[in-house]
């Protein structure tokens, strides 16, 4: 039998059934857990996904309330004995929320309101990241500045420090896998290829071990080749032009598959998509 | 906990002499029934109506329900085609798909939030949104995306408009991200005749198997067959909300209409959603027969009675059963209100218990949102009455019949004569200017600025998202093959000139839309908004724009099934939108829905890659009648639209289609809003611009003064092909009797370049870039 990996679904989550696609793509099982489901229940699975959406209606701050669930409890727990857990938009916050990323066992970070010029608030287009050299499992296998497309859309997305230079300090530590990137293929410091602000150009960040990512971009959107903005350049745009042109056939897999990839790789899958 | 005791009788027998004088004190009190209406309930009932029976008819017999205005002027429309498993009357249209589809039903639906949207904008238009999905939810689909069309006043100078404008993106966005459903796009037009009514008219589209096709009403069989409500506890919100947008609004309804108006919850709505799912699983698992209904306008009343009345079945309701808010509301309120994310099932009796359950235990509404449930309020009869208690006093009692019987109020209608085309007068706006003009301007501007408050991803399903192709395309079911497209049209400053021509055109450009992406157009929807019934001008405008509809729908249906219309599925009449300075322009607003049988070959807007040929294919361009040339430089009313052939439109979208279809072309845009040169521009501005593309086009091959070769709206595409397969688009427009120009080419060099009568005219990227995107951020960021 194949992997299992828990699909969280706190009141409020939207983004579950594409996140179990994305986890099937590569060859695991994917089981979607309500909030209201026995904590222990959660102890059986391999892995765990937060998905995006608005859990508990974004009551407090975002993600703050599902932070406090005890299924969370559970999870910190299987996270310790190092089983993979990724938090994707709202996941993310709540992995923040609750002290799993970094980790160290209290909370060092927050996902604060996007800074933009001429806007506010909620914010959705495609931007690029960069993989960054980190142990961090989800994307090891991935060459240090290779550059993956996928959606971001959120409104507090700024990675921030509770002192200053904490994500500059992580970034050295090998805690930021991904980074918004510019043109040019390096970090962007400029909206809107960084699309919040965030400092360090944080897109994710993970724990110490790399078990644990918190990342506000959407993978699990970017599953299909054609499904790319047109608005983007590069060789995943380049790829998609040439599969379209060929006729369409064989289907490959989209650029935010890699992130599941490296999810599969860990738990020792071959990948299919 | 009892409630206030209401009047046992909305008026007496003796009263009923002066029906004008019993109208008005009903008005006061919130029901709105005319003189005539008061008789005719009188007479079906035998006796004065009850309280709530008066506001019950007030409701069913308002605009809003009845169409008792326009419904025989409805039956124009073509509705029927061989891949129309609904047609209108439910609360959604539901269309079959083709493989590897065919199991799959693709539910529409399309309604208007118009007057709600301008008295509170941001409530007003998320509860648009969350109406419109829970009429295609109702279905037993899954809500795959939701559109809109949305028509503002002018935001230059006018501080409240632009109060409006970001209400309503604020309203869509706050309802549609939180739900879950991604937003597909729709258009956005601004004018003055909008400054104090803003049209927000709303789409969403689901998928549902083709066998699981829920309706609304009591099934067939023996049962015993019971109602059970699910969703927000009941509340006074929204009470009287259809009567409400039957009537115009007054100069000071801001201020004291607020209470018709509902209050969204979209986290609420997610959850009830994905409870709903399970709901659908079991039913459809267990063969259980079942009906469903989203609760809108006139509530707990109007959803059990056509439940009822729809399945030929009476009801015995028991309101005091309600899951409510804990406070002293009326009943016939608690009847009547339209408390949003609520809906009715019915079901067997003997599953009812384990439905209720479903949403009391097992996703916990109550924990979520208090007072949240499910609750059984009643049963189906055999004896054809509809009868509602509180507490064992009779609140409604009547025959079904009368609830079914429709309404129908004689309006005088008077045609009048369309505008004549525009005759130049005098030539010699620099053309430079021209085109940065148009694309700074607010109608023919960059959307991207609104786009990003929404998400459009949601749901992994997305492939050309707004922005990206003349329509939005997505893939229903992930891992086939098959695509859907949606595209919206209705150009009001056309159909203020020639209300018919106007209308076809409306329903021509969302289909050529739709083809351009290469999706076979394959149904449509409507909603026709327009000014006073009472009004015989707006009558006429109405039929005129009727008779438009169904001429191009009879014409363009043929790429889904030879020889047959386009249908409309689904659709709405919002009337009213008048105010003592007069009616709105005619605005007939048609989504097209499209199906493309391999996704892989869907067709974007944005140049692809140097060396390719632009092929302009369409109507020659004679004139620059309608055009926003006209209107937009030249500041003067533009007249007619365009002429429009129908049958080479025809042959136009069959080319689109075959030519997607053979993966000859890279890119295809439709030339509309702006002309030739707009269609070229946003051609170049849609690429990367790490690609460094640029546009080299001669339009001299177009025989016609330079600014109408530029600027002429008249119906076209221009394709983007290899030089290789541009003799088989040649071709094949020959082979359709079309006009095809070579205009160009895709080039290197960044710039858009057009040559025509002797002059070269060329725009930086940055220039064009720097045009298009100024009008909308002003009305989020600039103080007036």
């Amino acid at each position: 039998m194949s992997p299992r990996i828990a699909v969280l679904q706190f009141p409020g989550v939207n983004g579950e059934d594409e996140a179990a696609r994305a986890i099937q793509r590569v060859g695991l099982e994917a089981g979607i857990v309500r909030w209201n489901a026995p904590p222990a229940s959660l102890a059986a699975y391999d892995g765990y996904l937060l998905p995006g959406g608005f859990s508990w209606q974004d009551r407090v701050r975002a993600g703050a309330l599902a932070a406090k669930s005890p299924l969370m409890d559970v999870l910190a727990t299987e996270a310790e004995r190092g089983k993979p857990v990724l938090g994707l938009c709202n996941g993310a916050q709540v992995l923040v929320e609750a002290g799993l990323v970094p980790g160290a066992g209290e909370v060092q970070l927050a996902l604060a309101a996007n800074r933009m010029p001429e806007r506010t608030g909620y914010h959705a287009r495609w931007i690029e990241v960069r993989v960054e050299r980190s142990n961090c499992l989800f994307t090891r296998h991935l060459e240090p500045g290779t550059v993956v497309p996928m959606p971001v859309a959120h409104g507090e997305g700024r990675f921030t420090g509770r002192t200053a230079g904490t994500v500059e300090r992580l970034l050295a530590d090998g805690c930021v896998p991904l980074r918004y990137a510019g043109p040019d293929g390096g970090p962007a410091e400029q909206f809107p290829d960084n699309p919040n602000g965030s400092e360090a150009a944080a897109a994710g960040v993970c724990n110490a071990a790399g078990n644990v990512l918190a990342m506000m971009p959407h993978p699990e959107r970017a599953q299909d080749l054609g499904q790319m903005a047109r608005a983007l350049g590069g060789p995943w745009s380049d790829a998609r032009d040439a599969w379209q042109a060929a006729g369409g056939t064989n289907e490959p897999g989209g650029p935010g598959l890699v992130v599941f990839e490296g999810l599969a790789r860990h738990l020792g899958v071959g990948v299919t998509a | 906990m009892s409630a206030p005791a209401a009047p046992v009788q909305a008026w007496s027998p003796e009263e009923l002499a002066d029906p004008g004088r019993v109208s008005r004190r009903l008005r006061a009190r919130g029901v709105a029934l005319e003189p005539e209406e008061v008789e005719r309930l009188h007479e079906l009932l035998g006796r004065p109506p009850r309280w709530a029976e008066a506001v019950l008819f007030g409701i069913l017999w308002s605009e809003h329900c009845s169409y008792k205005s326009t419904r025989h002027l409805l039956k124009r429309l073509p509705v029927r085609a061989p891949q129309v498993l609904i047609g209108p009357g439910e609360d959604a249209g539901v269309v079959a798909l083709p493989a590897p589809c065919e199991d799959l039903a693709l539910v529409l639906a399309h309604e208007s939030h118009n007057h709600p949207s301008q008295v509170l904008p941001v409530e007003g238009a998320a509860t648009g949104v969350g109406g419109i999905v829970r009429d295609v939810g109702c279905m037993g689909a899954e809500v795959v995306g939701v559109l809109d069309s949305l028509r503002f006043g002018d935001p230059r100078d006018a501080v409240h408009v632009r109060d409006v404008v970001r209400g309503v993106v604020e309203g869509i966005a706050g309802y549609g991200n939180a739900l879950g459903v991604p937003n597909l796009g729709g258009d956005t037009v601004f004018d003055r005749a909008f400054d104090s009514h803003v049209l927000v008219n709303v789409m969403a589209v689901g998928i549902a198997p083709r066998d699981g096709v829920l309706r609304s009403r009591v099934p067939d069989g023996d049962g015993p067959w019971a109602f059970v409500l699910i969703g927000k506890p009941t509340d006074e919100s929204g009470f009287g909300g259809a009567a409400f947008a039957s009537d115009e609004l007054g100069a000071d309804d801001s201020g004291d209409r607020r209470g018709a108006v509902q209050l969204p919850d979209p986290f609420l709505k997610r959850v009830l959603h994905v409870a709903n799912a399970e709901a659908f699983r079991r039913i459809r698992a267990r063969g259980i027969p079942a009906g469903f209904k989203d609760l809108g306008a006139g509530g707990v009343a109007c959803a059990t009675s056509e439940l009822a009345a729809a399945g030929r079945r009476g009801a015995r309701i028991a309101l005091e059963a309600l899951h409510r808010v804990p406070r002293r509301i009326a009943p016939e309120v608690l009847l009547c209100s339209e408390t949003q994310e609520r809906y009715a099932w019915v079901v067997p009796e003997a599953f009812a218990a384990e439905l209720a359950a479903l949403y009391n235990d097992e996703f916990a509404l109550g924990r979520l949102h208090p007072g949240a449930g499910a609750s059984i309020l009643g049963r189906a009869t055999d004896d054809g009455r509809y009868q509602v208690t509180w507490h064992g006093e009779v609140l409604v009692d009547c025959e079904v019949e009368a609830i079914t019987h429709g309404r129908h109020a004689p309006r005088v209608a008077r045609r009048r004569t369309p505008r004549a085309p525009w005759k130049p007068r005098r030539i010699g706006h620099d053309p430079h200017q021209a085109l940065l003009t148009l694309l700074a301007s607010y109608d023919l501007g960059a959307r991207d600025y609104l786009f990003r408050h929404y998400d459009s991803e949601v749901q992994g399903r997305t492939w050309l998202r707004p922005g990206d192709a003349d329509a939005v395309v997505i893939r229903p079911h992930p891992g086939r093959a098959l695509g859907l497209a949606f595209a919206v049209a209705g150009q009001p400053h056309w159909c203020a000139a020639d209300p018919e021509l106007g209308a076809r055109h409306a329903v021509a450009e969302a289909a050529r839309n739709v083809a351009c992406t290469g999706a076979r157009p394959w149904a449509l929807t409507d909603c026709l908004n327009f000014g006073s019934p009472e009004d015989a001008e707006v009558m006429g405008d109405f039929e005129a724009t009727l008779e438009g509809l169904a001429v191009a729908a009879e014409a363009l249906g043929g790429l889904a099934a030879h020889g047959q219309p386009l249908p409309f599925v689904s659709g709405n009449v919002s009337l009213y939108n008048q105010d003592a300075g007069g009616a709105i322009p005619p605005s007939p607003i048609v989504m097209c829905a499209g199906v493309l049988r391999e996704i892989s070959s869907a067709v974007g807007l944005a140049a692809q890659q140097a060396g390719n040929f632009l092929v302009l294919v369409g109507a020659s361009r004679e004139g620059l009648t309608g055009s926003s040339y006209v209107r937009v430089v030249r500041r003067e009313d533009a007249c007619a639209p365009p002429p429009l052939d129908l049958s080479a439109e025809a042959r136009l979208q069959s080319l689109a289609v075959a030519a997607a279809e053979g993966r000859w072309v890279r890119a295809a845009h439709d030339v509309s809003e702006g002309g030739v040169a707009v269609a070229l521009a946003e051609m170049l501005l849609g690429a990367p611009a790490t690609r460094g593309l640029g546009i080299d086009a001669d339009l001299g091959v177009l025989e016609a003064p330079l600014e109408v070769s530029l600027f002429d709206e008249s119906p076209g595409i221009v394709f983007e092909i290899s030089p290789e397969r541009a003799p088989r688009l040649f071709q094949a427009a020959r082979e359709r009797s079309l006009l095809a120009w070579p205009i160009g080419t895709v080039a290197a060099h960044d710039t858009l370049r057009l040559r025509a009568a002797g002059e070269v005219l060329a725009w930086s990227r940055v220039e064009l870039a720097g045009a298009a995107e100024s009008a909308l951020p002003r009305v989020w960021n600039e103080e007036l």
